[in-house]
């Protein structure tokens, strides 16, 4: 049995004008049916207007600091599909630390009221919540705690303390008073931050959501606005992105990286081809030896070609080539081995090896045979020594797999570095950061 | 002259709400319509409580709370679960009270309220000056609660916060402007 709407209902909605209860300036309350407080243009003074006397509720004020409003009241703009009218203006600063923000009260008479706060030039939006954040911590919401919980996303403390209202300009849908307080706590998972303020009669929880500078500059018209300074609490970080695809990446191809180096190991022939000692006399040269002709197998693959010299406190030194006996391809190779120890103020010491390898990539299957020539020398002795030639064919190659492996870590450590500069950047504000032994 | 119309229109003078007599909506997905209203106020400002009638469903009859553009719907409920009145004074915002099979239900605000305004269908007698200790709680999956200590009788209203495009508004008053 409903009624039927009335021609009556149709009113037109108007803005009510009084005069200032302290210095008579004319006020204009632009939002009579919402708002119930205002600050009087002339000398700011906040005055109840639910009251019909309209009562001051800040009787102090101190005159000597202004703000002024980037956005200017009564503009209109279009933020997350819907228009909103800023309609007040308020800087709130930490007690402790002094350090201040500002927050624009938006309202549309349909959704009701959204902040924007800005903070060292970041933008926030802010909506309050009537679903309360879960906290496994504590059960009430009355609790400190380091993390809640609020729609799959897990929050982590970043602040907590006074914040006192220390400017107000334009109406307000409370009793707002320049220099109350609220015990506030502020929560983050970029882009979003949840604050929870309690002055100990209510307890209010809001979340606010990172708006880029210039979509706030676009939405609302205004001509310039200054860039934002440092990384804000909830600012989505620039580089997760591209450190989530990289470390995806980079797991995959070290996964690929493992499996061929596995696949190509297990093949591996690993087998001497050649094996022979000589003789060599100390402070010597021998020149053109020819070892016999010995196969290596398979189309294409390595020659790991092991010299062992017999050298103490002295050097042994091959040049060679291997060449292949159907067409006469050479390989060059030299090298020294060298080995030197000693007893050196207490200590003892040693420098060298007697072992070296010499690894040759890509050798064709075929015939082959080694010329060398030697030299070697030592201070104190001579008298014959032995080394020994060995040709390994086709031995697994730790070191492709290394240098893959560095190559591949490149590119994710460089974004890792800089995904966590960025985080530490960002709780260097914080008396909660994670990152605490790196920050000043 | 209407003498009681006259004064309901001024105090209607400033009301900037969406909603009035007429206007349709659904919540979660059923439809009533507004027949009656209520403007409560209370030290710290006011809000609406709008009655519905229901033209499906079990409950038939509910009220939607209007306050700073947030929109809760809730039915009326056993008066049980609200601690007796001899403990009304002593409800602090943080305690929580169990709400049977709804779970455990915060208090947000305590406010005394004076009914400002009433018209069209209530169903309540001489809603103008009404006088009443109204708890406001919130519960989980944004359930909201009403415990309401009259003068002589405990009314306890349970539902939930629902987004204004949710409702799908139809016959909404026209806000000059916007």
């Amino acid at each position: 049995m409903a009624e039927t709407p009335k021609e009556s209902q149709k009113k037109k909605y108007s803005a009510r004008k009084f005069d200032c209860t302290r210095c008579g300036a004319p006020i204009e309350i632009k939002y009579p049916g919402a708002s119930l407080a205002i600050s009087c243009p002339n000398c700011k003074v906040v005055i109840d207007i639910s009251d019909q006397n309209y009562r001051i509720l800040s009787k102090y004020f101190d005159k000597t600091k202004e703000y002024d409003p980037i956005i200017p009241l009564g503009t209109r703009g279009k933020l997350f599909e819907k228009t909103w009218e800023v309609i007040g203006f308020m800087v709130r600063r930490d007690k402790l630390s002094g350090y201040s923000w500002e927050e624009y009260l938006l309202f549309n008479p349909y959704y009701g009221y959204r902040w924007l706060t800005r903070n060292n030039g970041h933008w926030s939006f802010v909506t309050m919540l009537k679903e309360k954040p879960y906290s496994s911590q504590a059960a009430l919401s009355r609790v400190f705690v380091n993390r809640v919980d609020f729609r799959d996303n897990n929050y982590k403390l970043f602040y907590s303390g006074h914040a006192v209202v220390a400017y107000v300009f334009g109406e307000f849908y409370w009793k707002v008073k320049t220099d109350s307080e609220v015990w506030m706590t502020d929560y983050v998972s970029p882009p979003y931050m949840l604050s929870n303020e309690w002055d100990n009669r209510e307890l209010i929880w809001s979340r606010s959501e990172y708006v880029a500078k210039d979509v706030v500059k676009d939405a609302f018209k205004i001509e310039s606005m200054a860039g934002p300074q440092g990384v804000a609490p909830n600012q989505p970080s620039p580089y997760l992105k591209t450190w989530q695809t990289m470390r995806l990446l980079w797991v995959f191809f070290i996964v690929v990286l493992i499996g061929i180096n596995v696949v190509t190991a297990s093949r591996a022939l690993n087998y001497s081809a050649f094996r022979q000692m000589y003789n060599f006399t100390m402070n010597g040269k021998t020149n053109d030896t020819t070892t016999p002709v010995f196969e290596l197998l398979k189309d294409k693959a390595n020659v790991d070609i092991i010299l062992k010299a017999d050298v103490d406190n002295s050097w042994f030194y091959i040049s060679g080539e291997l060449v292949n006996e159907d067409n006469g391809d050479t390989y060059y190779f030299e090298r020294t081995c060298e080995y030197y120890h000693g007893v050196d103020g207490g200590e003892s010491w040693s420098e060298g090896s007697s072992t070296q390898n010499i690894l040759l990539s890509g050798v064709p299957g075929g015939k082959y045979y080694i010329n060398f020539d030697t030299e070697s020398g030592d201070f104190r002795s001579i008298g014959d020594r032995n080394f020994t030639l060995q040709v390994q064919r086709d031995v697994p190659n730790a070191a492709n797999f290394m240098w893959s492996f560095f190559w591949l870590c490149i590119l994710p450590v460089i974004s890792w570095l800089n995904m966590r500069h960025f985080e530490v950047s960002r709780w260097s504000e914080s008396d909660y950061s994670p990152y605490a032994s790196s920050s000043s | 002259m209407d003498l009681e119309a006259v004064g309901k229109m001024a105090e209607l003078q400033d009301d900037l709400t969406p909603l009035q007599i007429g206007t349709t909506g659904k919540y979660k997905g059923k439809a009533f319509e507004i027949i009656g209203r209520m403007k409560v106020s209370y030290n710290d400002g006011f809000w609406n409580e709008w009655y519905l009638y229901f033209s499906e469903g079990k409950h038939r009859e509910g009220w939607l709370a209007e306050a700073q553009g947030f929109y809760a719907v809730c039915f009326d409920v056993d008066e049980r679960v609200a601690p007796p009145r001899s403990e009304a004074s002593s409800l602090k915002p943080g305690r929580c009270i169990e709400f049977q099979d709804r779970g455990l239900f915060e208090i947000e605000d305590i406010h005394e309220v004076k009914c400002q305004v009433s018209e069209g269908e209530l169903p309540v007698n001489a809603p103008k000056g009404r006088e009443s200790l109204s708890i406001d709680l919130t519960g989980p999956d944004v359930q909201m609660a009403t415990i309401e200590y009259a003068k002589d009788e405990i009314r306890v209203y349970a539902g939930g916060y629902q987004d204004f495009d949710d409702f799908k508004f139809h016959n909404l008053r026209e806000i000059e402007g916007w």
